[in-house]
């Protein structure tokens, strides 16, 4: 018999947590005389609407953390009408992902300034996670629910690796439910498995603390940062590359943005001055490719070897201190004795998505990422999620 | 009126202080909670997936442009136009936009927060309206625009685009958005073509009643629509759909469907809609209600489309009808019920709502009240049934009364009714509903069928519950009246009145009535339920009939107040006799034999009777009917002498005596005899005496037994006396002088019989001394009756009590 025990569950929508000792499950038949539809409180005050009329929410109690493990030839019935149940979240009753509780979570929130290339650098490392790292790992990549599906298949794939299109800006968290939206994959690699949630953010909502505060509830309760820095929005870097490639004229203050998501981890999760904050963050600089002409030719950032099969501290250690090297000449000495002061465990990466600036709105040579997956590596190493 | 309004698009320079998606300009008059509430809401665009990623200015124009209109909580009803406008960062300076693609431009309107928030236009009347732009403004604030002019859009044209919609699209978009409208999912229209999609929501909008109008949120196209939940009617693209198979909340205007259940209000529409957009207007203006079912009751009802109103529909209609009567449109509910084409299972199965709809009618005074009381009252009467037996009975002040076209539906049910329980239940029913009371005729036709099942447990029932019932008591009275009148015939109309007497109202009937029509029969109905009611009072209840005796058949009537075998008792008979008498009526020849004979039936009084014996009463006779020996013997004692003169009162026993057997018994015989003995006796110095003496002695046989006794009661009187040979002396002198000596013969020697041979010489020797002639006629008469011996003496004991008559004795 194998005995499991209860974990906790972070639910991707409303970002509580909860124990897999309870589990709720919604009726999915379709006879409404049977089982009325009912006004759904919860469900309501996720979305911020009137309570929707959804059909009824069963919760059950299983003992060892098994609520949610569907027993062999009893599959979860509604109570009411016997009709099959999917299962939702006992706090909030969105549907959850498909296996959602059978392993356990990590969920990543990638931070940014507008235009650093978030969205890019997620759909290429889902593609890459899923194409080539899986693999290589001997483990795969699966999407766990249809709008993860949907959005790597029809946003990403077509658009960006097919088509060779850039793409769209993103709309603000506040304004735009798909932005809300978590893709939710899960990553075998070998015997491990991890429910990896990834939050996508548009540019202007960091700069915005009232819709950090309000949609930006998944940074605080992420359990690994990514804040992708893009050098080319730095005027140091701008000065250096000027007149060799198109600029974005936005530029971000680096610190503020630091300052704001440190604040809001510490208040979230009250974590005292003083105290450094215990969440991993990947520092990632991004456009690496667009640096050549800014950093040696033999920076470790291009040459160093990859992960392939089996992630490496040492060269992930050796590319972080050059880069951190770099980004101190950039933005100044204290970004080092920040992160040091805020944060248990920091590197710094070097990544491309794309692996070469567009023309305009298009890809000359498709898509050719550098190093992309090496925050997420690094993150899975954090979490002791990878193989041995 | 003014209207502020703002910019939402994704600009280098906004109210945000950054490049990017932000407010490009705003009325000052918008807080920035406001601002940031208004983006909230309204501020989205998700392309359509088949639209190309980099459209040019030419293919932008295909993109659908959506049109939103929501309350946005802090600010009010909003209405906004967002439309594709390519890249993030657009020149208005002739040169090309910059930036990634993915912009869009949101001009948002704040409309007041009265009922007329958009210069009384709809939302989606400002499709396409002149104020709208896509043009980021360089200045931060706006100005708020004074009037709004509506777009293009056209009720007929939009009545015509929909009715050239595929079969069930319209019952769809009804039945999906009053859904929304009632707290449902938002219905997703999907439709290939975007420019339709104002067509739809204004449809909707011009189908729904004004209020529910102005609250319908909707939005023209929505990239995502199933992420949308603040919205009732939203419109995408086929491209954008995900597909959710038969869901009920999604209409695809381009393909024909076959709803199995179409609710009555899509069906209503259906049907009016062709008529024009005035005629919709009118039909749906009135309509209220509390959620979809409701609303499409009341439009059938305004639309006069009862003819649509469904089986299923039925609760709901007689909710809107009664809420309609409440109003006061107590008319048109009235023509609605009268068009109703329902079942009478559906009736049934509703039973409750049309008792509740018909007593609000009834507690209406206004004109059709009375139309639409009859109306239900003709739809209750076959399923009255089905009413629970704890139904609320109709209280309160009921000021209509149903149409005669009700009642009488109810009344031809009654008297249609194949068994007397059916009868009772529709009875107590009209009880329930107060029917009666209301019409004369009616209320008499009703009485008349009570009175065929009076006396059942039932009918009684029934009739308690309308003796039960305050102001019902007239119904009593006509009930009383009309058995009344069929008593004389009816037996059963008899036997109903004797439960109905039970009722104040209806004893009162009855006895105003017999003293208002003074015919027997009248009277003899209330005096035959007074005497059911009270069998005590049948000597007064005869009292009052005999006046009234005509014939033989009024007599035999009377009788059966003593039962139907009339009286059948001594006392009853007497009863019978004692009231002919009070009322100075000549008996009936049987009855006054039976009394006659029921007089000899008991002892003759030794003692004075009582005044009500029927003796008296007998005695009150005439003259010629008294006559007869059995009064006389009866009052043989009760007018003994001195009231009566002696020899008259003998010539009175004599006859008595002197009847046969059947006249006076012999039980009566040998009582009067011993009374005219001691009598005889007691008076037998009477100076009348021998007068009196000699009425017996045409009596066959009888003077001799007379006399024994006479000598019986003489021995009695001398041993009791003082001075018995003494006595003895002095009676055998006084018995002498009697000038009848075979009296004297019959007499003494009973009355000497114990005397005793000295008893017989002490006697001689008192006589010698009084005179020696009576000493000497005494032993002459001693020794012609000489002593008897012992054994004779025994003999005469015994034979004396075995009570044989007339010769019988000693």
């Amino acid at each position: 018999m194998i005995v499991v025990r209860a974990h906790d569950i972070l639910c991707p929508f409303c970002f509580q947590r909860w124990s897999t000792s309870v589990a709720a499950f919604r009726c999915t038949g379709t006879d409404t005389n049977r089982c009325k539809p009912k006004p759904d409180e919860k469900l309501g005050k996720l979305r911020g609407t009137d309570p929707p009329k959804e059909a009824p929410v069963t919760v059950c109690n299983g003992r060892f953390g098994q609520a949610f493990t569907v027993k062999k030839g009893r599959p979860v019935r509604c109570s009411q009408c016997n009709a099959p149940t999917r299962p939702v979240c006992p706090n909030c009753h969105s549907n959850l992902p498909q296996r959602f509780a059978e392993a356990p979570s990590r969920s990543m929130a990638l931070i940014g300034t507008r235009a650093a290339g978030k969205t890019h650098f997620i759909a290429v490392v889902l593609h890459e996670l899923e194409h080539r790292i899986g693999p290589k790992f001997k483990g795969s990549l699966m999407a766990l629910n249809e709008q993860t599906r949907t959005r790597i298949d029809t946003d990403f794939r077509q658009r960006l690796f097919k088509d060779g299109q850039m793409l769209t800006q993103t709309a603000s968290a506040r304004d735009n439910a798909a932005t809300r939206e978590p893709l939710v994959t899960r990553l075998s690699l070998g015997a491990k498995h991890s429910n990896l949630v990834f939050f996508d953010a548009a540019g202007e909502d960091l700069n915005s603390l009232d819709i950090l505060e309000r949609q930006g509830r998944y940074i605080t309760q992420s359990d690994g940062l990514i804040l992708l820095l893009d050098p080319l929005q730095i005027e140091a870097v701008q000065d250096d590359l000027e007149g060799s490639i198109p600029l974005p004229d936005a530029t971000t203050d680096v610190y503020m943005m630091l300052g704001r998501l440190t604040v809001m981890l510490r208040e979230a999760r009250g974590i005292p001055a003083g105290k450094p904050i215990d969440v991993p963050l990947a520092i990632a600089i991004s456009k690496v490719d667009a640096l050549r002409g800014v950093l040696a030719d033999n920076h470790p950032v291009f040459t160093a070897e990859r992960h392939d099969g089996m992630f490496k501290p040492g060269v992930a250690r050796n590319i972080s201190e050059s880069l951190r090297a770099d980004a101190v000449g950039w933005v100044g000495e204290r970004l080092d004795s920040f992160l040091k002061q805020e944060f248990t465990s920091y590197c710094f990466f070097g990544v491309s998505a794309l692996g070469e600036s567009p023309q305009g709105d298009k890809l000359r040579n498709g898509i050719s990422p550098h190093r992309v997956e090496d925050p997420v590596l690094w993150m899975l190493h954090q979490w002791g999620a990878l193989p041995k | 009126m003014s209207f502020a309004q703002a910019y939402h698009t994704s600009c280098r320079e906004g109210l945000a202080g950054f490049s990017g998606f932000q407010m490009n300009a705003a009325t000052p008059a918008l807080t920035r909670e406001q601002l940031s509430s208004l983006s909230a809401a309204h501020a989205r665009y998700d392309p359509p997936r088949d639209m190309p990623y980099e459209p040019t200015k030419e293919e932008m124009r295909r993109f659908p442009v959506a049109l939103r209109a929501s309350v946005v909580d802090g600010v009010g009803p909003v209405v906004s136009r967002t439309e594709y406008v390519g890249r993030e960062y657009r020149r208005f300076d002739g040169q090309p936009d910059e930036g990634r693609y993915g912009n869009y431009f949101c001009h948002l309107l704040v409309g007041d927060d009265g009922a007329s928030a958009f210069d009384g236009l709809l939302g989606i009347e400002l499709w396409d309206a002149p104020h709208w732009t896509t043009d980021e403004s360089s200045q931060r604030t706006l100005p708020e625009l004074d009037h709004l002019t509506p777009g293009p859009l056209n009720v007929d044209a939009v009545l015509d685009e929909v009715a050239r919609a595929p079969a069930g699209v319209m019952e769809g978009l009804i039945t999906g958005a009053q859904a929304a409208l009632d707290g449902g999912p938002p219905l997703i229209i999907v439709d290939v073509d975007p420019n339709r999609a104002p067509v739809w929501i204004a449809f909707v909008n011009y189908c729904l009643p004004p209020d529910l109008s102005a609250q319908l949120t909707f939005s023209t196209f929505e990239g995502r629509p199933r992420d949308i939940f603040d919205l009732n009617v939203i419109v995408t693209t086929p491209a954008c759909d995900p597909g959710a198979g038969g869901s009920p909340s999604r209409v695809d205007v381009t393909q024909a469907t076959t709803p199995s259940d179409v609710p009555l209000y899509a069906r209503v529409i259906r049907a009016i809609v062709t008529d024009g957009g005035d005629a919709l207007s009118r039909a749906v203006r009135p309509v209220t209600g509390r959620d979809r079912h409701e609303r499409g009751a009341s439009l059938a009802i305004y639309a006069e489309r009862a003819d649509l109103i469904a089986d299923d529909d039925v609760p709901v209609t007689l909710r809107c009808l009664r809420d309609m009567g409440a109003r006061g449109d107590i008319e048109r509910a009235a023509e609605t019920v009268a068009k109703l084409a329902t079942s009478e299972a559906a009736d049934r199965a509703a039973v409750c709502d049309w008792f509740e709809l018909h007593l609000s009618a009834r507690r209406s005074a206004v004109d059709g009240a009375r139309d639409l009381a009859g109306a239900t009252l003709a739809r209750l009467v076959p399923v009255l049934d089905a009413l629970p037996a704890d139904a609320r009975a109709a209280s309160g002040d009921l000021r209509a009364v149903p149409s005669v076209s009700g009642l009488g539906a109810w009344l031809r049910a009654l008297e249609g009714a194949a068994d007397p329980p059916m009868r009772a239940r529709l009875v107590r029913d009209a009880t329930r509903l107060s029917l009666l009371s209301h019409n004369v005729p009616v209320d008499q036709r009703v009485a008349a069928v009570i009175a065929d099942d009076l006396g059942t447990a039932e009918m009684d029932a029934a009739v308690d519950d309308i003796a039960g019932t305050a102001g019902l008591s007239h119904i009593i009275t006509t009930l009383a009246v009309t058995l009344a009148e069929q008593a004389p015939t009816s037996p059963r109309a008899r036997a109903g009145l004797v439960p109905l007497a039970r009722y104040p109202a209806a004893q009162r009937t009855l006895q105003d009535r017999a003293a208002e029509v003074g015919t027997f029969d009248a009277h003899m109905t209330w005096q035959r339920v007074r005497v059911a009611l009270d069998p005590a009072c049948r000597r007064d209840a005869a009292r009052a009939l005999i006046p009234l005796i005509a014939d033989d058949g009024a007599r035999a009537q009377l009788r059966e107040l003593w039962g139907p075998e009339g009286p059948r008792t001594q006392n009853d008979l007497f009863e019978l006799v004692n009231a002919y008498v009070e009322a100075g009526r000549p008996i009936p020849e049987a009855d006054k034999e039976r009394a006659f004979q029921g007089l000899m039936s008991d002892p003759l009084p030794t003692k004075m009777p009582p005044r009500d014996h029927i003796g008296w009463t007998l005695a009150k006779l005439p003259l010629e009917e008294r006559r007869r020996p059995e009064l006389y013997a009866w009052a043989a004692y009760t007018t003994r002498p001195p009231d009566r003169p002696l020899a008259d009162w003998c010539d009175r026993a004599a006859k008595a005596l002197a009847a046969d057997e059947r006249t006076v018994p012999n039980d009566r015989w040998v009582e009067l005899i011993t009374i005219v003995a001691k009598t005889l006796v007691e008076h037998r110095r009477d100076f009348e005496f021998p007068v009196a003496i000699s009425k017996f002695e045409s009596l066959p046989d009888s003077d001799e037994e007379l006399c024994v006794r006479m000598g019986h009661v003489m021995q009695e009187a001398l041993r009791r006396a003082k001075d018995p040979l003494m006595s003895a002396a002095q009676e055998f002198e006084h018995w002498q002088r009697q000038p009848r000596l075979r009296l004297t013969e019959l007499v003494l020697p009973t009355a000497f019989e114990r005397l005793s041979q000295r008893d017989v010489e002490d006697i001689w020797e008192i006589l010698q001394t009084r005179s020696a002639t009576r000493a000497d006629e005494w032993e002459r008469w001693t020794r012609r009756h000489p002593r008897r011996s012992t054994r004779d003496k025994v003999g005469r004991v015994f034979g004396r009590g075995t009570g044989r008559k007339k010769g019988g004795g000693v």
